[in-house]
């Protein structure tokens, strides 16, 4: 497979995910994310030719997501902060209202964990594995498996009560 | 309570509102941006290296090469800036080396150490140039009072100087905003 081919693939596959990712990243700002989304993929375009396959594929574009937001802070010098304590009250018309206020309340509660947590939340809600996880942030699967728990447990806490 | 794997359902289904992007826009602004970041290294060659040849060119056109201030402070004007070049060169290479694909862990050990580099050039080599510039540069000011129009002499005086403070207030934020992101950066490693 070429290499235009095997970028559209990779896009086709992974441009929604990262991009929810940075959205989470971001606390939900859409330009912002989009930015950071792009800018993984431009770097995954221009390192596919060194991409020898000494991991999955997926594995090697979430690194280059993770470190793309980490990046982003050089081109921000303030970062956005959502407030988390008190959480609006929104009126639940109908599952989809409902649905959102869930996403806005886990991009408040995301906010408040420290930059790792964060991502290894994110990871964990787009769905990877957790091999895969260890791998990104380059720990081990032990040392994951230890923060895990408490991940879910907070986030679960938090998007229900309003703090971690 | 609601549990984990049914706030990741709804994560998953969330609309994503950003659309229009397509891989192969992205592949023409990739190619694109390695043409730029080409043309962006040779025009900064290019120019520092004319500035390099016409200090070079005064230096011979002004007789400076017998010893006298005018000497002295060219030589020490070319000189800082050849350095200061070679730094950046340096610090280019540093940062290349940083592959987006480490994992975070690397990734953020390997950033550290950049802008450890880099806070080290802000805070020791920089000010060396920039107090070694200054003193070329107001070393050539006999010579230029004596040869330039009254108004043209306090041009280069005002705007010299001027430029000075300009850039050391420029390099104070450089530095403000490195270290800030040298401490989150540690912060991260510690973790």
């Amino acid at each position: 497979m070429d290499k235009k081919a095997r970028f559209n693939s990779l896009f086709d596959q992974y441009y929604a995910s990262v991009l929810r990712l940075c959205k989470g990243y971001f606390g939900g700002d859409e330009a912002v994310a989009s930015d950071c989304a792009q800018e993984t993929f431009l770097k995954a375009w221009e390192a596919l030719d060194g991409f020898r396959g000494d991991s999955a594929l997926s594995t090697w574009v979430y690194r280059i997501a993770v470190n793309t937001c980490l990046l982003h802070l050089r081109k921000q010098s303030t970062r956005k902060e959502l407030p988390t304590t008190v959480f609006p009250v929104v009126i639940q018309e109908n599952e989809s209202m409902a649905d959102e206020d869930k996403v806005q309340k886990m991009y408040a509660c995301i906010q408040k964990l420290d930059e790792k947590q964060k991502l290894i939340t994110l990871m964990m809600l787009e769905g990877v594995e957790y091999p895969d996880i260890a791998q990104v942030v380059g720990i081990t699967e032990e040392a994951l498996r230890v923060r895990i728990h408490r991940i879910k447990k907070n986030l679960t806490k938090c998007v229900e009560h309003g703090n971690v | 309570m609601e549990t984990f794997d049914e706030l990741q359902n709804v994560w998953v289904k969330q609309p994503n509102r950003v659309t229009g992007i397509a891989a192969a826009d992205l592949m023409k602004r990739g190619e694109r941006q390695v043409l730029a970041v080409r043309a962006g290294q040779v025009g900064t060659m290019v120019i520092i290296s004319l500035l390099i040849c016409a200090l070079l060119g005064y230096f011979f056109a002004m007789d400076a090469h017998r010893v006298n201030g005018l000497t002295v402070g060219l030589t020490l004007m070319i000189s800082v800036m050849i350095a200061r070049v070679g730094l950046e060169a340096i610090s280019i290479r540093r940062f290349r080396a940083i592959r987006p694909d480490d994992s975070l862990q690397q990734f953020s050990l390997k950033m550290k150490g950049y802008y450890d580099w880099r806070e080290k050039v802000h805070i020791v080599f920089i000010p060396v140039i920039y107090v070694l510039y200054i003193v070329g540069f107001t070393l050539l000011l006999p010579a230029f009072e004596a040869n330039l129009s009254r108004g043209l002499y306090l041009y280069c005086l005002i705007s010299g100087y001027g430029f000075l403070i300009v850039f050391a207030w420029f390099l104070i934020r450089i530095l403000r905003k490195e270290r800030a992101l040298l401490d989150y950066l540690q912060k991260l490693t510690d973790d």
